[in-house]
């Protein structure tokens, strides 16, 4: 009887024992069963943060000029660590501070972040031991970093966008960051989950600028050399290509100040003489001038208003052209004072002035152009020569544009296109015109009158061997007081439209203080000889070369209303016979030779029959001829003849196959 | 001995369930294991990969900076005395009429 009761007691202690199992488990299961499955997924699963991919950027070209780099960042809980030599051993590797690497193995501490970002190759030991933390982040490169770093701009370490494009454009380019859920074992040890509950990150747009990298780094460094053989504090360079308003490179250096911003857009100058041609222009489309009207320019001195102008090279008198010709302050108030002070007002406004380009980049000046009502008695004169008036040199880059192109001035493009990650295109930049001003023959007529600023007026610096170049220099007082300008504070600056005839350039060269000289003819035009003679040189410099070899053929003969042929062929450095340019299809040029190579003995003209136009161009060439060649397949023959000694230097004719 | 051998049949029943469901059970573990395994390498592999692309990126960023006109040009003029050719002596060649 008392063994029964005993074994029941048993049971029943057991049946409730099974009750409270099964009434906690449903406790557990039903009523907590979310809490419980929060905690375990917190204990087994992390979410990671995935970022994305920044948008790369590329050149004109397709070069690339920011991509990117994925790297680690790392964390230490010293707690965790277990083999606390080994990590500091690591840390010491990878370059870290001793202070870090200190800290990072004191057990006191918590948490340690390690500053900086590295490389996964060289920090995967590291990040593979205990306590040590690696999260992924990427980092921008960019290439070539000091060429273009004023125009793209940069990311930080945090991958915040600070400057330059990658600041306007980081909407684009930053993409969206993704997450991806992360199992975790007792040892901590990470697996992918097989939930497939990750969100990819999804890679920013890509970027293609307008830039032109090879020509970026030919002016960055053509400045940079100007800036110190002149002694200037500072400097600019613009190149446009005016048929479609394509920026092809903007360099700016500023002496003893870092590489923020970008001047050329964001600092206006008074641009002196390099106004004048854009007046000229005003004056004949309003049909209040002609080319060949003459003004007495007071041989060299005139007072007007109380203010006495001055010219460089004094004359009695001076037509529109001579006035461009030889920068004739004089002349240009004379001329300017046909317009009335809103037709003058509205010259410089139509050509953008006062206004911001809308070039996409943070930071664009508007300039300084003030409206009639604010003008005093001087301004309409001050105006006429460059004065009372602030320009970017983007903006007078876009201006010239207008004369380059036949009349039409551009909005001035940075962005040529650009796509999202699977290809889409988002954006390509068309030509687009803001307003017509000139007519066709009007931008003719003030291109031939820039030349012969550059044939013979006040910037032959600038002139090349073989191409014609149309241009305008400026000197301009600079820094401007209550009491006037300092004294000794100059701007030299130079505008060049090349080739003349059609240009793909229009190139803006302004120097700041220059010491050795302080005229622009002087000082800027030869930059842009030098910037122009690399771009000639190099393989890609976004130069049409077709365009170019048909210009270089046409310039020297087209151009007859400002250098004579007789002119021309006393240049020392002056094109060699370049006759039956009409019918000949192609010319090619060849080295101009030094007087010692003339003097060498004359050699038989070398065979060239049967090979490819280069390879028979460069064995001439290299035979010491100059070629003159037409078609465009396999050499066919030459005169004189092959075996025909000729003068080394002398022209020989090839015909190729069409 | 008819009770018995219901019984024992019944024992190599509930020993076969058994069976069954520690084979089933080995299954399960051993095709996690081997997911995990697989996971982990597909893990470490992608971890490799990005070091390769990240390598990949640092040299080409290396090699265009290495060979970029900042770079070359000061070079070869000092070390080669090589300079820029001006517009007369290069020579430009057009392109064939056929060529697209």
């Amino acid at each position: 009887m008392f063994r029964q009761s005993r074994i029941t007691l048993i049971h029943l202690s057991l049946v409730l024992f099974a009750g409270a199992i099964v009434v906690r488990a449903a406790q557990v299961q039903l009523f907590q069963s979310k809490q419980w499955a929060q905690r375990a997924a917190q204990q087994h699963f992390a979410s990671t943060r995935l970022p994305a991919s920044r948008g790369p950027i590329y050149d004109v070209s397709g070069a690339p000029l920011a991509m990117n780099r994925q790297m680690l960042r790392l964390s230490i809980s010293p707690r965790e660590v277990k083999d606390r030599r080994a990590v500091a051993r690591a840390l010491t590797r990878l370059g870290v501070p001793a202070q870090f690497v200190s800290r990072a193995t004191d057990a006191r501490r918590a948490w340690v972040d390690i500053p900086g970002t590295f490389a996964p190759g060289s920090a995967s030991d590291l990040a593979a031991m205990r306590g040590v933390y690696a999260r992924p982040t990427v980092d921008r490169v960019y290439t070539p970093r000091e060429a273009t770093r004023r125009i793209v701009g940069w990311v930080d370490d945090t991958g915040t966008a600070r400057a330059g494009l990658e600041l306007a454009l980081d909407s684009l380019l930053r993409g969206i960051d993704g997450h991806a859920v992360i199992a975790r074992d007792s040892r901590g040890r990470r697996f992918d989950s097989p939930a497939d509950s990750d969100v990819a990150a999804e890679s920013g747009d890509a970027v293609q600028l307008t830039i032109n990298q090879e020509l970026q780094e030919i002016s960055v460094r053509a400045l940079s050399d100007a800036i110190d053989k002149m002694g200037a504090t500072g400097g600019d360079i613009v190149i446009l290509d005016p048929q479609d308003g394509e920026i092809r490179a903007m360099a700016s250096d500023r002496v003893g100040q870092p590489s923020f911003g970008n001047p050329a857009i964001s600092e206006p100058f008074e641009p002196g003489s390099t106004l004048k041609p854009l007046f000229a222009a005003g004056l004949l489309q309003h049909g209040l001038a002609r080319a060949t009207d003459v003004v007495n320019t007071e041989n060299g001195a005139y007072t007007i208003e109380g203010r006495t102008i001055h010219d460089e090279h004094p004359a009695p008198h001076l037509s529109l052209a001579q006035v461009i010709e030889y920068s004739s302050n004089i002349g240009m108030v004379k001329f300017v004072s046909r317009l009335t002070p809103r037709q003058e007002f509205e010259t410089l406004r139509d050509y953008g002035f006062g206004m911001p380009t809308g070039v996409p980049y943070p930071g664009e000046a508007s300039g300084i152009l003030y409206p009639p009502s604010d003008w005093s008695k001087q301004s309409p004169a001050s105006m006429a020569i460059g004065y009372e008036v602030a320009v970017t040199p983007l903006q007078l880059a876009a201006a010239y544009g207008a004369i380059a192109n036949g009349g039409d001035l551009l909005e001035p493009a940075l962005i040529k296109e650009i796509r999202s990650r699977d290809g889409t295109v988002l954006y390509h930049h068309d030509r687009r015109v803001v307003r017509h001003l000139l007519s066709p023959q009007v931008a003719s007529t003030v291109r031939r009158m820039m030349v012969g600023v550059v044939e013979g007026g006040t910037s032959t610096e600038a002139q090349l061997a073989r191409f014609t170049l149309a241009g305008k220099s400026g000197t301009a007082r600079r820094g401007a007081t209550k009491r006037g300008y300092r004294t000794g504070d100059y701007t030299a600056s130079f505008v060049g439209l090349f080739p003349a005839d059609k240009p793909l350039y229009v190139i803006i060269v302004k120097l700041d203080n220059p010491k050795a000289t302080i005229f622009g003819g002087k000082a800027a035009a030869p930059v842009s000889k030098i910037v122009l003679q690399a771009a000639i040189a190099s393989r890609d410099a976004a130069l049409d070369r077709s365009a170019l070899a048909s210009s270089e053929s046409l310039s020297k003969v087209e151009d007859t209303t400002v250098a004579s042929a007789g002119e021309v062929a006393s240049r020392p450095d002056a094109a060699p016979d370049t006759e039956s340019t009409a019918a000949a299809p192609v010319i090619v040029l060849l080295p101009a030779h030094t007087a010692a190579q003339r003097a060498l003995a004359p050699r038989a003209v070398p065979d060239v029959h049967g090979l490819p136009i280069r390879a028979a161009v460069y064995a001439l060439h290299h035979a010491g001829f100059r070629v003159q060649a037409s078609g465009a397949g396999t050499a066919q023959s030459t005169l004189p003849n092959a075996g025909v000694v000729a003068g080394a230097g002398s022209v020989v004719r090839l015909v190729a196959a069409p | 001995m008819a009770k018995r051998r219901v019984a024992a049949r019944g024992r190599a029943w509930v020993a076969l369930a058994l069976f069954g469901f520690v084979l089933i059970a080995a299954g399960v573990i051993w095709r996690r294991t081997a997911g995990i395994a697989r996971s982990s390498e597909i893990r470490a592999l992608e971890q490799r990969r990005v070091q390769l692309e990240s390598e990949r990126a640092q040299l080409e960023s290396d090699v265009r900076n290495l060979s970029s006109r900042s770079v070359l040009a000061p070079l070869v003029e000092r070390r080669l005395d090589m300079r820029v050719p001006n517009d007369s002596q290069v020579v430009i060649l057009p392109r064939p009429r056929s060529a697209p």
